[in-house]
């Protein structure tokens, strides 16, 4: 496989990060960026002069990685040639099906799944997508034994994501990139950094995304009896900070619900995906040394899964509420996947809202928040 | 010094220097102030865990030892009253089998079933006590007066029933929503009352029900002019296994159900009574229409 980046933006133009691919070779183009960019008819038009064969998957991001480096403001494109491996690239938009659970149902319907190795899936939190039935209705056609991994688009201003495919950029849309063929290694990892403290508790009411009950407390109430006098402002706290962590029967490892807001009229919260009534959960809490571990172990388990052998390209997806805890140490986390892999310009990527992956090489993917995924992809000659 | 370090690293500053941190050194410094201040915080967050764990631990105990103790009594008292009519059942039979002349085993076999029923009533109780505790409240649309009609045919087996006078009275302008189950557990201990406890000695004995349905409330009142309760008992009437009158042949468990199934519906209950005169029970509960 090779590969080659570039950074674009509009005012400093186009950068050269390496060049190896033979550009009308390139199959798949992954571009992330802030939304104000990545949307420009300039940058959309150059693409697809540069990558006329290939599939380019546009997605919205605050932060971006390239060539191992965290970018904030630029336009990061990262354009692949792959020899034996087949791609498929679907896009459909949530506003065009029934729900989030049938905008998965038929992603995973229309793809072609002879020899799928892997699933690669960007997606939408804001424009009416819940990730956590999208997930579940992509597994509805595709077995637990493909992985599949990716995450949510992310911005400053939440409200104001994109995704596109091919230039077709906009609102709600989601994004599948299948990977097929016997040549095609992947490894899946990821680990949370995050430990859990206090009671075990029951969610006793919850619509969805919103609790309202946990145990006899409201989230707000719960969170207030915990934190109230030892953080400047509870609610600010408890969304970057505090997030909940679901127990789940067949793993210790938690899934991870952070706070998207709460409503200090009846005290609900809001979370960024489902839970269920009768849930087990507990507060977790972390620091940074957790968190730059948690990425050294994620690129670990994914190394393992293609029997820590150097992978050709390594796709990050990570946290951005992480980067809010970790601040002067954000590089620090990249860092630790890139001395674990080695190679630093293999490691691609962006910071997310949401992070789709399973607990091991296979099994169920699940919505996580606050959690670091690496996806080691290796494709023999 | 820069204003804002965490105290004890300040201190720490002072300490070891007298001169001020020079600017270049502001990142790192302000990078380890954080890190003082994080860890006081996370020292104080485990304190407060531990006394919020220790409070609910605490107050999980007691809970348990109430429970505990409602148990014992529960298992001593269930399993003393299960016994008693299996006992008497055990002696009529061994009475039955060593008569030579069975010329009375119409009456034994009378007092067989007397001692059976019981039994029945009992375990019956027993059962709507688990289920009131165990089941969530389910609201459907109800006819207060086709559900008071019920109770009756549903006692109707009872010794005093059919000459009983029965008054009903509902007033319905609003459709109530409520847990059937368990307002037919509550009507047909108190109709039962009412029907156990009349006074021997009059004729006309009766049991008046008045009921009226609010968008808010169902009120129901049951009146008779049985027995009565005396003042000292009256207190103690929803109590498990107490049993005011001497003579009661109930489980002890009627009024505690009661009180309990009214307590999950989030209603009330208040009772009035006057010894020798007769009793009125007024039941309060929501009605689940607007939800």
């Amino acid at each position: 496989m090779i590969i080659e980046q570039k950074t674009w933006h509009p005012r400093n133009g186009w950068n050269d990060v390496s060049k190896e691919v033979e550009t009308s070779k390139a199959n798949l183009v992954l571009v992330f960026g802030p939304t104000e960019l990545i949307v420009q008819d300039s940058l959309n038009g150059t693409l697809k002069e540069l990558y006329p064969k290939a599939e380019i998957i546009s997605v919205s991001s605050v932060k971006s990685i390239l060539s191992g480096e965290i970018n904030d403001d630029l336009v990061c494109i990262s354009a692949f040639q792959f020899s034996n491996t087949k791609i498929q690239a679907l896009k459909i938009n949530v506003n065009q099906v029934k729900d989030s659970f049938d905008a998965g149902a038929h992603l995973s319907a229309e793809l072609d799944k002879d020899d799928l190795k892997y699933l690669m899936v960007f997606t939408d939190s804001t424009h009416n997508v819940n990730s956590s039935q999208l997930v579940t209705g992509i597994h509805f056609n595709i077995s637990e034994h493909i992985p599949i991994t990716g995450g949510v688009a992310s911005d400053k201003n939440m409200s104001n994501t994109a995704l596109g495919l091919n230039a077709e950029i906009g609102q709600g849309n989601i994004i599948a990139i299948g990977f097929s063929g016997n040549d095609s290694k992947i490894g899946t990892g990821m680990d949370l950094g995050w430990t859990s403290f206090g009671t075990e508790r029951f969610i006793s009411k919850v619509k969805n995304s919103t609790v309202y009950k946990i145990d006899h407390l409201t989230p707000l109430e719960m969170y207030t009896e915990y934190l109230e006098g030892l953080v400047d402002n509870v609610e600010t706290s408890a969304q970057i900070e505090f997030p909940l962590g679901i127990k789940t029967t067949e793993t210790d490892k938690r899934i991870i619900r952070s706070i998207v807001s709460f409503n200090s009229e009846d005290g609900s919260a809001r979370f960024s995906g489902d839970l269920t009534e009768g849930d087990k959960i507990r507060i977790l809490k972390t620091n940074i040394s957790q968190l730059i571990d948690s990425a050294k172990n994620a690129t670990r388990h994914s190394k393992s899964g293609i029997n820590n052998e150097e992978p050709d390209i390594v796709f990050v997806v990570n946290c951005i509420q992480r980067s809010k805890i970790l601040k002067d140490w954000t590089e620090d986390e990249i860092s630790a996947v890139n001395n674990s892999i080695g190679d630093k310009r293999k490691v691609f990527g962006f910071y997310s809202s949401g992070e789709l992956t399973p607990f091991h090489q296979s099994g169920k993917c699940e919505l996580q928040n606050h959690t670091i995924v690496v996806t080691s992809i290796q494709e023999t000659e | 010094m820069k204003k804002g370090y965490n105290k004890l690293l300040q201190r720490q500053i002072k300490k070891y220097t007298e001169e001020d941190i020079p600017d270049h050194m502001n990142e790192l410094m302000s990078s380890i102030s954080q890190a003082y201040d994080y860890y006081e915080r996370d020292q104080a967050l485990v304190e407060r865990v531990m006394d919020i764990s220790s409070k609910e631990l605490l107050s999980a105990n007691e809970e348990l030892k109430k429970i505990n103790t409602e148990m014992d009594r529960f298992v001593y008292s269930t399993s003393h009253d299960l016994r008693a009519p299996l006992l008497s059942i055990l002696g009529l039979l061994n009475i039955i089998e060593k008569e030579n002349e069975q010329y009375d085993l119409k009456g034994y076999l009378q007092l067989l079933r007397d001692s059976t029923v019981k039994l029945d009533r009992f375990i019956s109780d027993i059962i709507d006590y688990s289920r009131n505790s165990r089941l969530e409240v389910l609201a459907t649309e109800l006819d207060i007066t086709e559900l008071i009609k019920e109770s009756f045919q549903h006692l109707n087996y009872l010794p005093g029933c059919s000459s009983l006078l029965k008054l009903v009275n509902v007033d319905a302008p609003v459709k109530y929503f409520g847990d059937e189950r368990r307002i037919s557990i509550v009507l047909n201990n108190l109709i039962s009352n009412s029907i156990k406890y009349q006074k021997k000695d009059i004729a006309d004995s009766f049991v008046n029900i008045e009921a009226s349905v609010s968008k808010d409330y169902l009120v129901i009142e049951i009146e008779d002019n049985g027995l009565g309760i005396d003042t000292p008992y009256l207190k103690k009437i929803f109590d498990m296994f107490y049993r005011a009158n001497p003579d009661a042949k109930g489980s002890g468990l009627g009024l505690y159900i009661v009180q309990e199934t009214i307590e999950k519906l989030n209603g009330n209950i208040n009772v009035e009574s006057t010894f020798g005169e007769g009793t009125r029970f007024t039941v309060k509960i929501p009605n689940l229409l607007k939800e």
